[in-house]
């Protein structure tokens, strides 16, 4: 399926002059097309009067060959009724042959009735047009005008009205009644889309993409409305309707169909109507995205006639372990460990295998020339396992080169192998005797999963061979055929440089791109539809792609989308209920709840809550007004998509003195944005202040002590890539780190230890430090407004501190102002407010006078610590004094309990019951 | 009224040609077919037999038996299964080609018996 497209140049169109012999009626918006060297032309006459010559013929056919039939029947039955008679007096060969009646004769003459009606079905059959694949034309010369169009040989010319199936000319007749019906004077491509709205195939193509028909056709008659009516008339063939018609068979040859499908009539309505076009772009649907659901309902034709093709050739493939030739033996051992992927296929238990003819291919030149086997290397869920399917499966319809055929394809299980074989070189033996018998049936094609798990095993306890080493032997005597597989890092580590390595061929599995995963889950999703009893949307299809490939980084396509394929089947069958179409938002849903992230459009509801987000901060977070709206803003814009995708969601340098809420609102935003307070990343730069520490960020040189275990940073991003990364203290860290960070913040990526890229572009990065506070405290209590302090701040004390290429990177820097008396008072509040809520537990109710809490403001406030002696304070104060309270048992269920001032608290017993 | 006329005569014209192009139709393109069908079905029954399989391997021993008196077994096995195949085939062979022969005959057959029933009236 995955051809690469012929060469041919787009369709060009020419206009009929009126003035050649053809005549002046005739040649009325008629239209040539040169197409890869043939000239196309439409000659069929579809005039109301034609298309009732065509129903007469029709209907008196019909009537013809029925009253034939009849007669036929008629005279079969006259032969039956001979034949009693004959039994009746006595049964012989020579009654029959000398029997002479009239009733034979209406026998015999209905017998060649029945041959006529038997040629007038099959002849017909046979007039069929079948559009042939020409190489691309040499002369593809781009032909400039009329004259020499009509220059090229007769031979080269196509009408093309006979490759329409019967589906597709009988729309175009309704088109063009359609029309006459509505007194237009032309018959126009909005004319066509009427009648193929309501097509089948054509309602499939819209309900796939979304769009209500009740709406679709409602357009439809609103823009045939517009047109002008006239008097009626047989309306003649508007221009842009042969244009249309011409490139429904430019479609069709493009896509090699045989012939010109309704759907290509569609695709080519869109391509040349006006009308139809903007009726598409009001229901927002894209031609491309037309073509791929298109494409989508032929894959599942193509596989379809695949599918009975292979089951009608598997028949032959025997059963047993027995090749069709007979020089096999029977392979105890050997079934002992192993499964046969062949049998397997024949019960149609492999997965289906779609678009991976080039790796086959790769696999049969390996094995036809010169190599002793092949390894496939690829990342887990690339689908190597599927390549080996479709291998069984051609292996099964014998569809594979000489070598291949009338063999077993059987994958030796390395578990099975290796459990319980204790005895010193009990492995070795085993390893031996099934090589023995693969090689004495010499019909069986050996598949190893995951190679690498060979090397270095053997009961010897690492000393003498190992079973690769033992393999390799019969490898590199090209005794039978092995395909392995492996992924890239194993195979580099333990297969390259191994002997292995050297009788293996590489075949490297990449991940699929985009469309091909695309093609892959059209493919799938006959399945998955007939398993849950939804419908797939293209939308969620496409969503589906799009997701995976932007938040699943772990896992490799198409796996991680078939597998979100069928997790959204199941969650809308079980959510919806059945016969429900799949749309992108539940796609979106899957995606939020797997990755922890919201995706899904954004409701009124969560639209709202946005809004207020600076208010929902304030709930926890008291004062810093200016640092809260600029975190909100860029939170509001991330969420509404209107970030840069390639960078961090946001890049946030939080500046001031330790206490006033830095880290605080860290907490609120991770609570906010990625649902909780744990998903929070916090690193401790001040343990990052030599030049080797980089090492634990991301992680050491691969041979290194813990060379492959990928640093601190790396690893818990790679882990949670939704989260917030708290970098406490940044000015302490060495330059050398800061310029990694340089890197995160501009292209969202960093590479760690082992090469893997690690995508940061989901993170809101926040770093945190407590330069220059002096300065900040000093300016704030001269009243200088916060935006002078910061930009001061940039150009004295930061600028000692860090480049400034690496302050240009974030995306706001923002000063906490130390708290002020006001703002502590609101902070005790809440302090308080948060013992009260552990106190409501107990059963307990705890109150604060005003004054005592006043206290404890005093007590509490320090300039330089901010609200954190705060914190320290109630401690010593207020839960100190409860704790006894409670332990004396003064403090019992139903109490109320109230703090006054001097640290006293006041107990209201409640009532005894 | 003339439109009705015209729609008779294009019908007439149909039909009389269909009629005429019976027979020739029956030794050309249906000839063709009723070849292609009959050597279709002879090589399907060859694939089924697997009778080239058999030929290619006749001298390789069965069940991978390499020793002298295997080899000798083998051998005289497959010739003696090649056989049956063989008769097998044939048979097959000669049903379907009777077939392409009824398909040559058909025709004058049938004319030949109506031509002797025609006399009884």
């Amino acid at each position: 399926m995955t051809e690469t497209p012929d060469k041919i140049p787009p369709l060009q169109l020419y206009p009929w002059p009126d003035s050649t012999s053809e005549g002046k009626g005739w040649a009325k918006n008629r239209l040539l097309g040169w197409f890869n060297g043939k000239v196309l032309y439409w000659e069929r006459d579809v005039d109301e009067l034609s298309i009732w010559a065509t129903k007469l013929r029709y209907f008196s056919r019909m009537t013809w060959l029925t009253m034939l039939g009849l007669f036929g029947v008629y005279g079969l039955l006259l032969g039956a009724w001979q034949l009693f008679d004959i039994i009746d007096i006595g049964f012989s060969i020579k009654a029959i042959w000398e029997a002479r009646e009239p009733r034979l004769l209406f026998f015999w003459a209905s017998v060649i009735v029945d041959l006529y009606l038997y040629y007038a079905v099959k002849s017909e059959a046979q007039k069929k047009r079948l559009i042939r694949r020409v190489k691309p034309a040499s002369q593809q010369l781009l032909k400039t005008d009329f004259e020499e169009i009509l220059k090229v040989p007769r031979k080269e010319w196509i009408e093309i009205s006979q490759y329409l199936t019967a589906e597709s000319l009988q729309l175009v007749e309704q088109s063009v009644n359609a029309s006459s019906t509505l007194k237009h004077q032309l018959v126009e491509p909005i004319h066509l889309m009427e009648v193929i709205a309501k097509h089948k195939n054509v309602r499939l193509v819209f309900a796939r993409l979304g769009v209500s028909p009740k709406l679709l056709s409602e357009m439809i008659d609103r823009s045939l409305k517009i047109k002008v009516q006239g008097y009626r008339v047989t309306p003649a063939l508007s221009q842009s309707y042969h244009q249309l018609l011409l490139g429904a068979f430019e479609e069709a040859y493009l896509r090699r169909s045989e012939n010109i499908e309704v759907t290509d009539l569609f695709i080519a309505i869109m391509k040349t109507g006006k009308t139809a076009q903007a009726i598409l772009y009001d229901l927002d649907v894209e031609i491309d995205e037309l073509r791929n659901v298109v494409t989508w309902i032929n894959i599942q034709t193509i596989l379809r006639k695949r599918f009975r093709r292979y089951r009608s050739k598997a028949r032959f493939k025997p059963k047993g372990n027995m090749n069709r030739s007979m020089t096999a033996v029977a392979t105890p051992f050997l079934d002992r460990f192993s499964s046969d992927l062949t049998q397997l296929a024949k019960a149609g238990m492999m997965t289906f295998c779609v678009n991976r003819e080039a790796e086959l291919e790769s696999i049969y030149r390996a094995v036809e020339s010169d190599s002793n086997g092949v390894v496939l290397v690829g990342n887990p869920g690339v689908g190597r396992k599927t390549i080996i399917a479709g291998l069984a499966e051609r292996m099964v319809s014998e569809d594979v080169p000489p070598v291949f055929r009338d063999k077993r394809l059987v994958s030796l299980s390395m578990s099975a192998l290796i459990a319980g074989a204790k005895a010193p070189g009990a492995l070795e033996e085993r390893l031996l005797n099934i090589v023995a018998e693969v090689m004495r049936s010499g019909n069986i094609v050996l598949f190893i999963e995951d190679i690498h798990n060979m090397i270095g095993i053997n009961t010897e306890r690492g000393e003498g061979l190992d079973l690769s080493e033992v393999l390799d032997e019969f490898l590199k005597k090209r005794s039978f055929i092995v395909i392995a597989s492996s992924n890239p890092l194993d195979y580099r580590r333990y297969v390259e440089n191994g002997s292995l390595g050297e009788s293996l061929h590489r075949i490297p599995v990449s991940e699929m791109d985009e469309n091909q995963t695309t093609l892959v889950l059209e493919a799938k999703s006959s399945e998955i539809e007939f398993q849950q009893d939804v419908y797939f949307s293209y939308e969620s299809i496409a969503a589906m792609v799009k997701y995976a490939k932007r938040y699943m980084h772990e896992r490799f396509f198409p796996e991680k989308a078939i597998q979100l394929m069928e997790e959204v089947g199941a969650f809308v069958r079980r959510t919806h209920g059945k016969k429900q179409i799949v749309t992108a938002e539940d796609v979106a849903q899957i995606v939020s709840v797997k990755v922890k992230m919201p995706i899904t459009k954004i409701s009124e509801k969560e639209g709202a809550k946005l809004m207020n987000l600076e208010t929902r901060i304030h709930e926890r977070l008291v004062g810093q007004s200016e640092a809260v709206k600029m975190v909100s803003e860029a939170l509001r814009r991330a969420r509404a998509e209107l970030r840069d995708l390639k960078r961090p969601i946001a890049n946030l340098m939080f500046l001031g003195p330790t206490g006033v809420g830095k880290t605080e609102l860290s907490k609120t935003v991770a609570e906010v944005y990625f649902g909780s307070e744990e998903a929070m990343i916090r690193i401790d730069m001040s343990e990052y202040q030599e030049q080797k520490s980089i090492d634990r960020l991301i992680g050491a040189p691969p041979g290194m002590t813990r060379g492959d275990e990928g640093g601190y940073l790396t690893e818990a991003v790679r882990r949670t890539p939704f989260s917030l990364l708290l970098l406490d203290e940044i000015e302490k860290a060495h330059p050398d780190i800061l310029n990694l960070f340089l890197q995160v913040m501009d292209d969202g990526r960093l590479t760690d230890s082992l090469g893997r890229t690690i995508d940061f572009t989901n993170v809101v990065l926040i770093a945190t430090s407590n330069a220059g506070t002096p300065l900040i405290q000093k300016r704030v209590r001269e009243k200088v407004p916060i935006k002078k302090i910061r930009d001061e701040l940039i150009n004295t004390e930061l600028a000692k501190h860090f480049r400034p290429e690496f302050l240009n990177r974030f995306d706001g820097i923002m000063v906490f102002k130390p708290l002020e008396p006001k703002e502590l008072f609101e902070i005790a509040e809440l302090l308080l407010n948060k013992v009260a809520r552990r106190l409501d537990s107990k059963g307990i109710v705890l109150k604060a006078t005003h004054e005592a809490v006043e206290e404890l403001v005093q007590e509490g406030y320090d300039p330089a610590f901010g609200a954190r002696p705060l914190r320290r304070v109630i401690q010593n104060k207020v839960d100190n004094a409860l704790a006894n309270y409670l332990l004396t048992g003064k403090l019992t269920r139903r109490d109320v309990a109230i703090l006054e001032p001097g640290g006293v608290i006041r107990v209201e017993k409640a009532e005894r019951l | 009224m003339t439109f009705i006329l015209t729609s008779l005569k294009i019908v007439a014209v149909d039909i009389s040609w269909s009629i005429v192009y019976f027979p020739i139709w029956w030794y050309s393109s249906g000839l063709k077919m009723a070849a292609l069908f009959v050597f279709r079905k002879i090589s399907d029954a060859e694939q089924a037999l697997a009778i080239g399989i058999l030929l290619r391997y006749l001298f390789k021993p069965m069940y991978a038996d390499y020793t002298k008196s295997g080899r000798a077994i083998s051998l005289v096995v497959r010739i003696i299964h090649l056989c049956v195949l063989l008769v097998l085939f044939i048979v097959a062979t000669i049903f379907y080609f009777t077939l392409f022969i009824v398909w040559l005959m058909l025709i004058p057959a049938v004319i030949y018996f109506i031509y002797l029933n025609a006399q009884v009236i």
